[in-house]
Protein backbone atom coordinates (compact mmCIF):
# COMPACT_ATOMS: atom_id res chain seq x y z
CA UNK A 1 0.00 0.00 0.00
CA UNK A 2 1.28 3.46 -0.83
CA UNK A 3 0.21 6.72 0.75
CA UNK A 4 -0.94 9.95 -0.83
CA UNK A 5 0.83 12.79 0.91
CA UNK A 6 0.21 16.52 1.10
CA UNK A 7 3.31 18.57 1.97
CA UNK A 8 2.55 22.02 3.36
CA UNK A 9 5.50 24.38 3.70
CA UNK A 10 6.12 27.94 2.52
CA UNK A 11 9.62 26.94 1.42
CA UNK A 12 9.67 25.39 -2.04
CA UNK A 13 13.12 23.99 -1.29
CA UNK A 14 11.95 22.33 1.90
CA UNK A 15 8.96 20.77 0.15
CA UNK A 16 11.32 19.30 -2.39
CA UNK A 17 13.72 18.06 0.30
CA UNK A 18 10.89 16.41 2.25
CA UNK A 19 9.66 14.66 -0.88
CA UNK A 20 13.18 13.54 -1.67
CA UNK A 21 13.63 12.29 1.88
CA UNK A 22 10.40 10.29 1.62
CA UNK A 23 11.55 8.68 -1.60
CA UNK A 24 15.10 7.99 -0.42
CA UNK A 25 13.99 6.58 2.90
CA UNK A 26 11.79 3.92 1.40
CA UNK A 27 8.51 5.41 2.55
CA UNK A 28 5.76 4.16 0.25
CA UNK A 29 4.86 7.42 -1.39
CA UNK A 30 1.91 7.37 -3.77
CA UNK A 31 0.62 10.60 -5.23
CA UNK A 32 1.74 13.80 -3.59
CA UNK A 33 0.68 17.42 -3.51
CA UNK A 34 2.33 20.62 -2.35
CA UNK A 35 0.86 23.69 -0.68
CA UNK A 36 2.56 26.92 0.34
CA UNK A 37 0.27 27.56 3.30
CA UNK A 38 -2.73 26.25 5.17
CA UNK A 39 -5.23 27.95 2.89
CA UNK A 40 -3.88 26.22 -0.22
CA UNK A 41 -3.77 22.95 1.72
CA UNK A 42 -7.46 23.22 2.60
CA UNK A 43 -8.30 23.68 -1.09
CA UNK A 44 -6.25 20.62 -2.04
CA UNK A 45 -7.86 18.51 0.67
CA UNK A 46 -11.29 19.27 -0.73
CA UNK A 47 -10.52 17.86 -4.15
CA UNK A 48 -8.02 15.06 -3.55
CA UNK A 49 -7.77 11.84 -1.55
CA UNK A 50 -4.94 12.38 0.89
CA UNK A 51 -3.72 9.86 3.47
CA UNK A 52 -1.20 11.98 5.33
CA UNK A 53 -0.43 15.68 5.76
CA UNK A 54 3.11 16.87 6.55
CA UNK A 55 2.85 20.45 7.68
CA UNK A 56 5.13 23.31 8.64
CA UNK A 57 4.06 25.50 11.54
CA UNK A 58 5.28 29.00 10.74
CA UNK A 59 3.82 30.06 7.39
CA UNK A 60 2.27 33.23 5.99
CA UNK A 61 -1.41 33.49 4.97
CA UNK A 62 -2.52 30.56 7.16
CA UNK A 63 -0.08 28.97 9.58
CA UNK A 64 0.00 25.33 10.56
CA UNK A 65 -1.89 25.79 13.82
CA UNK A 66 -4.79 27.58 12.12
CA UNK A 67 -4.80 24.97 9.36
CA UNK A 68 -5.08 22.23 11.98
CA UNK A 69 -7.91 24.06 13.73
CA UNK A 70 -9.67 24.49 10.39
CA UNK A 71 -9.60 20.84 9.39
CA UNK A 72 -10.64 19.69 12.86
CA UNK A 73 -13.61 22.07 12.73
CA UNK A 74 -14.74 20.70 9.37
CA UNK A 75 -15.19 17.22 10.75
CA UNK A 76 -14.51 15.21 7.59
CA UNK A 77 -10.85 14.76 8.43
CA UNK A 78 -10.94 13.31 11.93
CA UNK A 79 -8.91 10.29 10.86
CA UNK A 80 -6.45 12.18 8.67
CA UNK A 81 -2.96 12.14 10.23
CA UNK A 82 -1.36 15.59 10.40
CA UNK A 83 2.32 15.54 11.27
CA UNK A 84 4.21 18.78 11.82
CA UNK A 85 7.73 19.11 10.49
CA UNK A 86 8.90 22.24 12.21
CA UNK A 87 11.74 24.21 13.73
CA UNK A 88 9.56 24.83 16.78
CA UNK A 89 11.05 23.37 19.95
CA UNK A 90 8.92 24.98 22.63
CA UNK A 91 7.22 22.09 24.43
CA UNK A 92 4.23 24.18 25.42
CA UNK A 93 3.51 25.23 21.86
CA UNK A 94 4.08 21.70 20.57
CA UNK A 95 1.76 20.44 23.29
CA UNK A 96 -0.92 22.84 22.05
CA UNK A 97 -0.68 21.28 18.59
CA UNK A 98 -1.08 17.82 20.04
CA UNK A 99 -4.04 18.98 22.10
CA UNK A 100 -5.63 20.38 18.96
CA UNK A 101 -5.38 16.98 17.29
CA UNK A 102 -1.98 16.84 15.61
CA UNK A 103 -0.81 13.26 15.15
CA UNK A 104 2.82 14.06 15.91
CA UNK A 105 5.76 16.23 15.05
CA UNK A 106 9.31 16.04 13.82
CA UNK A 107 11.93 18.69 14.24
CA UNK A 108 13.84 20.28 11.37
CA UNK A 109 16.67 19.58 10.66
CA UNK A 110 16.08 15.87 10.19
CA UNK A 111 17.77 12.84 8.68
CA UNK A 112 15.83 11.18 5.83
CA UNK A 113 15.70 7.84 7.63
CA UNK A 114 14.03 9.51 10.61
CA UNK A 115 11.12 10.53 8.41
CA UNK A 116 10.49 7.03 7.15
CA UNK A 117 10.67 5.44 10.59
CA UNK A 118 8.47 8.02 12.18
CA UNK A 119 5.85 8.15 9.45
CA UNK A 120 5.74 4.40 9.06
CA UNK A 121 4.90 4.24 12.75
CA UNK A 122 2.22 6.87 12.32
CA UNK A 123 0.70 4.91 9.44
CA UNK A 124 0.70 1.73 11.50
CA UNK A 125 3.64 0.01 9.88
CA UNK A 126 6.68 -1.42 11.59
CA UNK A 127 9.82 -0.10 10.00
CA UNK A 128 11.88 -2.02 12.53
CA UNK A 129 14.74 0.27 13.42
CA UNK A 130 13.91 0.82 17.05
CA UNK A 131 12.55 4.31 16.74
CA UNK A 132 9.66 4.93 19.08
CA UNK A 133 7.13 7.70 18.86
CA UNK A 134 6.52 9.51 22.12
CA UNK A 135 4.62 12.60 23.16
CA UNK A 136 7.88 14.49 22.95
CA UNK A 137 8.73 13.54 19.39
CA UNK A 138 11.08 10.76 18.34
CA UNK A 139 13.32 8.63 20.50
CA UNK A 140 15.98 6.33 19.16
CA UNK B 1 20.17 36.14 25.25
CA UNK B 2 22.68 38.99 25.04
CA UNK B 3 25.39 36.89 26.65
CA UNK B 4 26.92 33.61 25.63
CA UNK B 5 25.06 33.10 22.39
CA UNK B 6 28.12 31.92 20.51
CA UNK B 7 28.31 28.38 21.89
CA UNK B 8 24.65 27.48 21.24
CA UNK B 9 24.85 29.21 17.87
CA UNK B 10 27.87 27.14 16.87
CA UNK B 11 25.96 24.03 17.85
CA UNK B 12 22.94 25.13 15.86
CA UNK B 13 24.96 25.94 12.74
CA UNK B 14 26.85 22.67 12.92
CA UNK B 15 23.66 20.65 13.35
CA UNK B 16 21.86 22.32 10.44
CA UNK B 17 24.78 22.36 8.01
CA UNK B 18 25.82 18.78 8.72
CA UNK B 19 22.32 17.28 8.79
CA UNK B 20 20.62 18.99 5.87
CA UNK B 21 23.48 20.43 3.79
CA UNK B 22 26.20 17.78 4.22
CA UNK B 23 28.69 20.52 5.01
CA UNK B 24 31.08 20.62 7.97
CA UNK B 25 30.98 23.91 9.84
CA UNK B 26 34.33 25.55 10.47
CA UNK B 27 34.50 28.60 12.70
CA UNK B 28 37.09 31.33 12.57
CA UNK B 29 37.54 34.04 15.18
CA UNK B 30 39.35 36.41 12.85
CA UNK B 31 37.05 38.94 11.24
CA UNK B 32 37.76 39.50 7.59
CA UNK B 33 35.86 41.34 4.91
CA UNK B 34 33.98 39.53 2.22
CA UNK B 35 35.72 40.10 -1.05
CA UNK B 36 32.86 38.89 -3.17
CA UNK B 37 29.11 38.93 -3.59
CA UNK B 38 27.21 37.60 -0.63
CA UNK B 39 23.65 36.70 0.23
CA UNK B 40 21.85 37.64 3.42
CA UNK B 41 18.82 36.27 5.22
CA UNK B 42 17.40 36.97 8.65
CA UNK B 43 14.90 35.69 11.18
CA UNK B 44 13.43 37.42 14.21
CA UNK B 45 13.13 35.94 17.69
CA UNK B 46 10.52 37.66 19.80
CA UNK B 47 9.42 37.57 23.41
CA UNK B 48 6.89 40.13 24.66
CA UNK B 49 8.28 43.44 23.42
CA UNK B 50 11.82 42.21 22.87
CA UNK B 51 13.23 41.11 19.56
CA UNK B 52 16.53 39.73 18.35
CA UNK B 53 17.52 39.24 14.76
CA UNK B 54 19.66 36.36 13.62
CA UNK B 55 21.32 37.28 10.36
CA UNK B 56 23.04 34.76 8.15
CA UNK B 57 25.42 35.81 5.40
CA UNK B 58 27.04 33.54 2.86
CA UNK B 59 29.23 34.19 -0.11
CA UNK B 60 27.47 33.32 -3.31
CA UNK B 61 29.97 30.52 -3.88
CA UNK B 62 29.23 28.98 -0.48
CA UNK B 63 25.48 29.49 -0.82
CA UNK B 64 25.55 27.78 -4.19
CA UNK B 65 27.42 24.83 -2.66
CA UNK B 66 24.85 24.59 0.10
CA UNK B 67 22.01 24.85 -2.41
CA UNK B 68 23.56 22.16 -4.56
CA UNK B 69 23.77 19.78 -1.59
CA UNK B 70 20.37 20.69 -0.22
CA UNK B 71 18.48 20.34 -3.49
CA UNK B 72 20.61 17.63 -5.11
CA UNK B 73 21.30 19.83 -8.10
CA UNK B 74 24.47 20.73 -9.91
CA UNK B 75 25.90 24.06 -8.83
CA UNK B 76 25.00 25.74 -12.10
CA UNK B 77 21.43 24.42 -11.91
CA UNK B 78 20.76 26.21 -8.62
CA UNK B 79 18.70 29.23 -9.57
CA UNK B 80 18.61 32.59 -7.86
CA UNK B 81 15.12 31.72 -6.59
CA UNK B 82 16.52 28.45 -5.17
CA UNK B 83 19.27 30.39 -3.39
CA UNK B 84 16.90 32.90 -1.86
CA UNK B 85 14.48 30.20 -0.69
CA UNK B 86 17.31 28.10 0.71
CA UNK B 87 18.79 31.10 2.54
CA UNK B 88 15.42 31.74 4.20
CA UNK B 89 15.10 28.10 5.22
CA UNK B 90 18.67 28.08 6.50
CA UNK B 91 17.92 31.06 8.74
CA UNK B 92 14.73 29.32 9.88
CA UNK B 93 16.46 26.08 10.83
CA UNK B 94 19.43 27.80 12.47
CA UNK B 95 17.02 29.99 14.45
CA UNK B 96 15.00 26.99 15.56
CA UNK B 97 18.01 24.93 16.51
CA UNK B 98 19.51 27.92 18.34
CA UNK B 99 16.35 28.44 20.40
CA UNK B 100 16.20 24.77 21.31
CA UNK B 101 19.66 25.17 22.87
CA UNK B 102 18.83 28.25 24.93
CA UNK B 103 17.65 27.93 28.50
CA UNK B 104 14.95 30.54 27.99
CA UNK B 105 12.17 28.66 26.23
CA UNK B 106 9.56 31.33 25.62
CA UNK B 107 11.09 33.01 22.59
CA UNK B 108 9.10 32.74 19.39
CA UNK B 109 10.49 32.34 15.89
CA UNK B 110 9.19 34.70 13.24
CA UNK B 111 8.97 34.00 9.52
CA UNK B 112 12.43 34.27 7.92
CA UNK B 113 13.22 36.78 5.21
CA UNK B 114 15.75 36.99 2.42
CA UNK B 115 17.32 40.43 2.52
CA UNK B 116 19.41 40.88 -0.59
CA UNK B 117 22.40 40.17 -2.66
CA UNK B 118 25.11 42.63 -1.61
CA UNK B 119 28.49 43.44 -2.94
CA UNK B 120 29.97 45.08 0.15
CA UNK B 121 29.95 44.02 3.78
CA UNK B 122 29.61 47.42 5.38
CA UNK B 123 28.20 47.05 8.87
CA UNK B 124 28.21 43.28 8.94
CA UNK B 125 31.70 42.47 10.21
CA UNK B 126 30.72 41.57 13.78
CA UNK B 127 29.61 37.99 14.25
CA UNK B 128 30.48 34.35 14.17
CA UNK B 129 32.71 33.77 11.18
CA UNK B 130 32.32 30.69 9.00
CA UNK B 131 35.20 29.47 6.92
CA UNK B 132 36.01 26.67 4.55
CA UNK B 133 39.52 25.63 3.67
CA UNK B 134 40.84 28.80 5.27
CA UNK B 135 38.59 31.18 3.37
CA UNK B 136 35.80 33.14 4.92
CA UNK B 137 32.51 31.96 3.46
CA UNK B 138 29.88 33.22 5.85
CA UNK B 139 28.89 34.89 9.04
CA UNK B 140 26.11 34.73 11.60
CA UNK B 141 25.21 37.58 13.91
CA UNK B 142 22.63 38.05 16.67
CA UNK B 143 21.52 41.62 17.26
CA UNK B 144 18.90 43.22 19.42
CA UNK B 145 16.31 45.15 17.46
CA UNK B 146 12.88 46.66 17.72
CA UNK B 147 9.52 45.09 17.07
CA UNK B 148 8.22 47.90 14.92
CA UNK B 149 10.47 49.58 12.44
Amino acid sequence: MSYNVLIVDDSRSMRKVIKKALNLSGFRLGDWWEAENGRQALDLLESNWIDLVLCDLHMPVMNGKDFLKAIKSIGNYDDLPVVFITTESNQERLGELMALGATGYMRKPFHPEEICSYLSGIMGEDHGNGMVRTDEGCDF
Amino acid sequence: MEMEWCAPMKGAISEVLETMFFEMAEFDRTPAPFDTLYLKSTIGLTRADRVFHITFLATEFFARSLGSNFLSKNRDEVSREDLEDMMRELANMIGGSFLSRMREQDWQLQIPAFISHKSTDEGVREGLQLSREGKRVGMVSVEQGTLHG
